[in-house]
């Protein structure tokens, strides 16, 4: 039975992963150069140990409220073909490892401001992981 | 994982064969006079035995083929039993051309690309061919049997056995081309009949002796590495530069002086790691310049000019993507000197110059900088008719021209707008001109020099920086952040106190400062970022920065310091905005975005225009889906005497302003020299006896409205232009019925303005009734379409005086409407505007000439949008005749001609 490791963490309480192949590392809240006249959900540009990456506010790209209690901004860095990311979340989960019995596709009530960057949902014991693509959110962003 | 290395085992594979092409060509192309030695002939083809080989390992079929036809008419020649002669070099370099081709489009379906096909079925059987005919006139069989067959007349054989070489290779090819309709051009070039005649057998043995250079030299010495490597370890490296730049701070403030020598030691060795590594990413700038060997050729053989390329310095060092970079600039400035420089022979020889023309490229380091120069002994550049033509083009005023120096004029040729379709032969005219040399020179941080001897010579310099990758640049900072612009663009920084006498003036709402006697138009930094600018500003930093076109002052909080940075490449999504060219991170570790000069100035242009749109749109109703129906009219304000009047900007050709003393008074008409011409003077004060309350004399300047009608124009002399309003409101007509005038608006200030009604005044002052005496020949009844109210009258007056019943709709949607409820016999003629609300002019075109009962009825478009490619719209959505507003006479001629015509 073949199964899939993701990176989990959330915003706004919501349960999301990335295929943990892509994460490069997790860091604490960093400082940011605000780009602008640049989409909201561009949280700015952070110094990686001299690379740059680009950091995404999830909670303005998926266009949930604002939480002022978990504002931590911890930052998810993933690779990607072209620049870094930093996905800016409130809370870091574990990694987790689900079998692929688990996947479902993304429900069509999910929010279409949500479901465009998901490939499906696993659904876990207690939980449902929401799985972000960073393919699609990099096709989104460009 | 082995996905990844078969991926970069590919990536080795595409590299080699670039390589080996690359190779071959520069081999070719340098060889034609001087033949090739065995060795570099054995070199040649084992080459594309190599390419051959490797091509088949990965798959590609199409290059295994082209490779086994071009070693297999290599074959006879490397044995020196066949000359390899410029008919056989022009075949190989089409089929490497070929082979280029499939190798930038991996993904390419052989099969189903039938361009490709028909390409490769056209050359392949032509090498054989050419082996085959020298085979048959060398009196030598071909042992090998040879791969392709298909598509070889068997009667065209029979004609190669019995004509004697060349002759048999020049009529044969001909016919060959007409059973393969359609040649594509690589292939076509073959056939070109002016080539060197072919030497015979008995002469060939001679031509291969000659010793030649090793082209093939072993590099067995170098390794190849991916560029993203080099890149990766640039960006450590500047990294490391930057830890070094603290390292260095902190030691001087600490009292070890031991730790103080072992930073001085890091120090040295981080310069010097720098150093090699930016060395890593250098390449002798040779591998642009041989590719320009056979650019010439070609073109020499186009153009039938006799050009000598030199080329020095090739081995001059210069950053990777800095060469690729300057590829196309360089290629279009060769091509511009081999096509419009150089002159063909004959006159060459009539102006006593050598036969032969010779372009010189020369590249050498300089303070730090690359130079390129591309020197040609051509025509050089004429500054009268380059006058000449930036006026005809409308690059510049006629007026300004003559202020111009010699020099200044041949720079003319950098406008946008300067080189466009007349020149286009296939050659230079590619839709590029040398404003677009300069942008992507600019671009890069380089710069483009001029200087040129009309009747001797061009030359055009490149000052190109050696690296992107580390760049002086001016630290500056705007509400709170800091930015980085490059040194290169700045031209000097200025300090304007307004408490010190230093003055900041607005004109038309924008800021501008006299710099020498010079404006120079100001951004402010924050305005364009969108952050708000400190009100009460007293002080303002200005960097003074040079784009391609043109320099402006961006208004900065503070300048702060100049640091060599690393750039640092954005993600693409970021680079939108185009403000900024990259990032880097300061000494203190955190991040500053790179300000993109000519991107910022754009932005400040393109967010004023922006605001403005919005000011239209917000009238826009919701269900709107047209491009851009504006329903706003803007207004020239003009003083006359103490009254403020309205002319419609749209009928206004120029402002002008003339001295009094200037005037000519000729038969009771008064006159000024305009443009080489006269231009009739209107006094408008007179004409509509505008009572002189104040008593106040004219000034001596006066300015003037130009008015453009019936193709003349004339000039209504006022006595001050205010400015440009935009107001929504239509024209309301008769509060004040007066000759000349049409009637009144509201201006969104409350204040309402009087209209001149322009043409009525012109036509009173001329004294001869234009309108009105043409007539329609055929009474119809014509649907108008017209969303603007001031446009509508005219119209509507227009017809109704030529004797035409005009029913009015207000866009596209209710006109169609309208044609709908009246039925197809009711209108004879549909007359529309394109920009209109709802449903815009075109759609109302294409959805009146779809339906089968309107479509004769014949649609002519009255706009304002006259450029060319509105007009292809225009027709392409079914106008019969696409005129310009308020052209009254032209209109009338056309509804003449239409209806006598059409039915």
């Amino acid at each position: 039975m073949s199964t899939n490791q993701f990176s989990t963490f959330r915003v706004n309480d919501r349960f999301y992963g990335v295929n943990v192949k892509l994460v490069q590392e997790i860091t604490q809240a960093m400082p940011l150069t605000r780009v602008p006249l640049a989409p909201e959900y561009v949280s700015g540009l952070i110094n990686l140990r001299g690379q740059i990456a680009t950091a995404i506010g999830l909670r303005e790209l998926f266009q949930l409220a604002s939480d002022e209690e978990k504002l931590k901004g911890i930052n998810v860095i993933c690779r990607t073909e072209g620049p870094l990311l930093a996905l800016v979340v409130d809370e870091i989960g574990d990694v987790l490892e689900v079998e692929d019995t688990a996947f479902e596709p993304t429900p069509d009530t999910v929010a279409p401001e949500v479901a465009q960057f998901m490939s499906g949902v696993y659904k876990l014991p207690n939980e449902i992981l929401s799985i972000i693509d960073i393919q699609k959110l990099i096709q989104f962003l460009n | 994982m082995s996905k990844t290395v078969q991926e970069s085992a590919m990536q080795e594979f595409f590299a080699e064969c670039d390589e080996i092409i690359q190779r071959l060509t520069q081999v070719l192309t340098s060889m034609e006079e001087n033949n090739l030695s065995q060795d570099a002939m054995d070199a040649l083809y084992r080459d594309v035995h190599t390419l051959k080989g490797s091509a088949q390992l990965f798959g590609f079929v199409g290059i295994g083929t082209i490779s086994h036809a071009l070693e297999s008419c290599l074959e006879p020649v490397r044995q020196g039993r066949m000359k390899l002669d410029p008919i056989l070099v022009d075949l190989v370099l089409s089929c490497l051309d070929l082979i280029s081709f499939i190798l930038q489009n991996p993904h390419t379906d052989l099969e189903k690309d039938s361009e490709l096909q028909m390409k490769m079925g056209i050359l392949i059987p032509k090498l054989v061919d050419r082996a085959t005919a020298k085979f048959e006139a060398g009196k030598t069989l071909l042992h090998e049997s040879l791969p392709s067959d298909e598509g070889k007349p068997v009667a065209e054989i029979h004609l190669i056995e019995e004509l004697p070489e060349p002759r048999a290779e020049k009529e044969a090819l001909p016919q060959q081309s007409s059973i393969h309709p359609g040649l594509a051009e690589s292939v076509a070039l073959v056939e070109e009949p002016k080539l060197a005649p072919v030497t015979s057998p008995s002469a060939r043995k001679n031509t291969m002796e000659k010793p030649q250079e090793d082209h093939s030299s072993s590099e067995s010495n170098s390794i190849r590495v991916q560029v993203s490597l080099l890149d990766k370890l640039m960006n450590l490296v500047g990294e490391m530069v930057l830890t070094r730049n603290q390292v260095l701070q902190y030691a001087r403030l600490n009292e070890d002086n031991e730790f103080f020598k072992l930073t001085q030691r890091l120090d040295l060795v981080t310069s010097e790691l720098q150093d090699n590594v930016m060395r890593t990413r250098m390449q002798p700038i040779g591998s642009i310049f041989s590719k320009f060997q056979r650019v010439v050729r070609d073109l020499c053989r186009d153009l039938n000019k006799n050009i000598e390329l030199v080329v020095a310095g090739a081995d001059t060092e210069l950053d990777k993507s800095l060469i690729e970079a300057i590829k196309d600039p360089l290629t279009h400035i060769v091509r511009n000197s081999c096509d419009h420089g150089i002159e063909i022979p004959s006159v060459r020889k009539s102006l006593g110059k050598n036969e032969q023309g010779k372009l010189s490229l020369k590249a050498y380091h300089e303070g730090g900088q690359m130079i390129i120069e591309i020197h040609d002994d051509g025509g050089g550049l004429d500054p009268a008719r380059i006058r000449d033509k930036a006026i005809q083009k409308r690059v510049i005023s006629a007026e300004k021209a003559a202020t111009l120096t010699d020099a200044q004029a041949q720079e003319l040729i950098f406008m946008p707008g300067f080189s466009t379709a007349e020149q286009v032969s296939s050659v230079s005219g590619r839709g590029v001109g040398m404003d677009v040399v300069k942008t992507n020179i600019s671009k890069i941080g380089g710069v483009v020099e001029l200087e040129s001897v009309p009747k001797q010579y061009t030359k055009i310099r490149l000052r190109i920086p050696l690296t992107l990758a580390i760049v002086p640049a001016m630290i500056v900072s705007s509400a709170g952040e800091s930015f980085a612009i490059p040194q290169v663009k700045l031209q000097e920084l200025l300090r304007v106190d307004l408490d010190e006498g230093g003055k900041i003036e607005k004109l038309q709402g924008q800021s501008v400062y006299r710099l020498r006697d010079q404006l120079l138009p100001l951004v402010d930094c924050n305005e364009v970022m969108g952050n708000s600018s400190p009100a009460d500003r007293r002080v303002f930093n200005i960097v003074v920065l040079n784009s391609a076109t043109h320099s402006y002052g961006l208004v900065v909080d503070e300048i702060r310091d100049t640091a060599d940075i690393v750039v640092k490449p954005l993600p693409t999504f970021l680079k939108k905005a185009e403000m900024f060219s990259g990032a880097t991170i300061m000494g203190d570790g955190s991040v500053a975005l790179i300000v993109d000069t000519e991107g910022m100035y754009d932005h400040a242009l393109g967010a004023r225009r922006d605001a403005h749109a919005n000011k239209n749109d917000t009238k826009e109703s919701a269900n709107t889906n047209n491009d851009s129906s504006v329903t706003t009219t803007e207004y020239l304000l003009v003083r006359i005497k103490t009254e403020t009047f309205a002319v419609p900007l749209v009928l206004v050709h120029r402002l002008e302003e003339f001295d009094r003393q200037s005037f000519d008074h000729s038969s009771g008409e008064l006159l000024v020299k305009y443009r080489g011409g006269l231009l009739p003077l209107i006094e408008v004060q007179e004409l509509l006896n505008i009572p002189n309350e104040d008593g106040s004399t004219k000034g001596n300047v006066c300015p003037v409205v130009v008015i453009s009608k019936n193709n003349r124009a004339y000039g209504l002399a006022v006595d001050e232009i205010i400015d440009i309003t935009q107001t929504e409101n239509d024209i309301v007509a008769h509060i004040r019925p007066k000759d000349g005038l049409l009637g009144t608006v509201i201006a969104p200030s409350g204040v309402i303005l009087t209209v001149i009604d322009t043409y009525a005044i012109i036509n009173k002052a001329i004294g001869v009734e234009i309108e009105g005496n043409k007539k329609v020949m055929k009474k119809v009844k014509v649907l108008l379409a017209e969303d603007t109210m001031f446009f509508v009258k005219r119209i509507v007056k227009v017809l109704t005086d030529a004797g035409l019943e005009v029913t009015h709709a207000p866009d596209g949607q209710a006109a169609f409407q309208t044609l709908q409820d009246m039925g197809p016999n009711y209108f004879g003629l549909i007359v529309s505007d394109i920009e209109m609300p709802k449903m815009n002019g075109y759609q109302f075109a294409m959805k009146v000439k779809s339906e089968e009962q309107f479509k004769n009825i014949p649609m002519i478009a009255l706009t304002t949008k006259f450029r060319e490619v509105d007009q292809e719209k225009g027709f392409q959505s079914g106008f019969d005749r696409y005129l310009e507003k308020l052209q009254s006479d032209e209109l009338i001629d056309t509804i003449n001609g239409i209806m006598g015509v059409k039915r």
